[in-house]
């Protein structure tokens, strides 16, 4: 069985994003899929409550986002049946079917890497442990592929959530070789695929903020302006 | 040397502003004034305690000219680990003047091992960091150390209270407190200097 998953934590995003997030993949996916959110308020039946055992090593402004670690290990959530399993943060828009994600050949988990930045601006910031190239936004891996990754953390979990900003960082710095993109851990969405709402497409071709890609599978809403809250809003009114 | 060493650094930044033209004024600030200072200020202390090594552990070094200098006449041998990947290409260019001492790997010893080749180097007698700023307290990373060689080598580290900076992650408000987050018990130097730029920089030397 396939399974769709999202995670939500704190108040940032409301249980709406939750509701249109599954409404869009029972639009957009053909094949049989259980939906979760991994969540630390579970209501609804397709919730599963999230760990807490990281929640002592957090800091503020520091490792954004680890409480999307806890699914790599599928065994902590002992309802979610099956090898197949794709990740999509809650503020994505979905313009096409994401059937491709459950099509890739899978002799390494998929991840992000953000076209849309350019290379160079991220080099000079690479010691700073900013402007990563890997974004987390959308994840697809079979049951243990990305198992390591959560007892790295889990063994460092200390000096992780002491060194790294956000997740996308620990991502681009631990698991990902910013000097080959076909090394390490992960395979790398191909271009026009998956684009960013608030950054563009691909570096420096087509870098228009703030346009729908219509052709492009996946919209990345990763960034948390009014406007961007009241765009994606727009796009549901349309698509679901 | 002095004549061999120059040559190399003259020609290594104009090599290296011609590879990596985004960095290059990254390159210039790691030759300013306040660069030289802080790391001929270990030269300075390293020659008053009057100790040599066989094999040195420099983290976080970035392009490494003055540091690897500096250490140069007190340690047979020396790696720099780093993160970054640019920053390991550029710091063997600089030290090409003296590449039979001097290597760098990209890898964080917080999370990762030592280097198999840099112990077959020598016994590790000798760790510096002069960046603790930008990292997790070294306590951690001298334990892991001493994990793999089961011996505590002599620390020289670094940090500043300067914390205006976004990567400045760790600052400390005196050496004191450097030598207390890395667990220095025996400290044979603690200081403060004050930079051509204002900055404050707090060393300690100690096990």
């Amino acid at each position: 069985m396939k399974n769709i998953l999202c995670v939500k934590w704190g108040d940032k995003y409301s249980t709406e994003y939750v509701e249109k997030l599954k409404q869009q993949i029972e639009k957009h996916c053909s094949y049989d899929f259980n939906f979760y959110c991994l969540t630390d308020k579970p209501e609804k039946e397709y919730d599963l409550r999230l760990p807490q055992s990281w929640d002592k090593y957090f800091i503020p402004n520091r490792f954004w986002a680890y409480r999307k670690l806890y699914m790599f290990n599928e065994t902590l959530f002992s309802n979610m049946q099956g090898e197949e399993f794709l990740f999509f943060d809650l503020d994505v828009v979905f313009h096409n079917s994401i059937d491709y994600f459950f099509e890739l050949e899978m002799n390494k988990p998929w991840i992000v890497r953000g076209w849309w930045n350019d290379l160079e601006h991220c080099k000079r910031n690479y010691n700073k442990g900013i402007s990563p190239l890997i974004n987390s936004s959308v994840i697809r891996w079979n049951k243990g592929q990305l198992k390591n990754i959560y007892h790295h953390v889990n063994d460092n979990a200390e000096y992780i959530f002491f060194t790294y900003k956000t997740i996308d960082n620990y991502f681009n710095r631990v698991w990902y070789d910013i000097e080959n993109d076909e090394s390490k851990k992960f395979n790398l969405f191909e271009k026009n695929k998956i684009y960013s709402w608030y950054k563009g497409n691909i570096f420096p071709e087509d870098m228009e903020k703030r346009v729908l890609r219509k052709d492009h599978i996946v919209c990345l809403f990763n960034n948390n302006t009014i406007e961007d809250d009241k765009a994606i809003e727009e796009v549901w009114k349309q698509n679901v | 040397m002095e004549a061999e060493r120059l040559a190399c650094w003259f020609n290594s930044l104009a090599l290296c502003k011609e590879r990596y033209p985004f960095l290059a004024d990254r390159l210039d600030v790691s030759l300013t004034l306040q660069h030289a200072e802080g790391k001929l200020w270990i030269k300075e202390k390293l020659y008053d305690l009057g100790m040599h090594f066989d094999n040195t552990i420099i983290i976080g070094g970035w392009y490494c000219q003055y540091l690897a200098y500096a250490l140069s006449d007190y340690t047979d041998y020396m790696c720099n680990y780093e993160i970054d990947p640019d920053a390991v290409k550029i710091s063997k260019t600089f030290n090409r003047y003296q590449k039979e001492k001097f290597t760098s790997l990209q890898k964080d010893l917080g999370i990762q091992d030592l280097d198999g080749n840099h112990l077959k180097q020598g016994d590790i007698e000798l760790i510096v960091n002069t960046s603790c700023e930008h990292m997790y307290p070294m306590k951690h990373m001298r334990r892991k150390i001493f994990e793999q060689i089961m011996d505590t080598p002599l620390c020289v580290l670094q940090s500043t209270d300067e914390d205006k900076y976004e990567d400045h992650i760790n600052c400390v408000q005196s050496p004191e407190e450097l030598a207390e987050q890395a667990g220095i018990n025996n400290a044979y130097y603690m200081g403060t200097k004050v930079l051509n730029n204002g900055m404050k920089r707090f060393m300690v030397i100690g096990r």
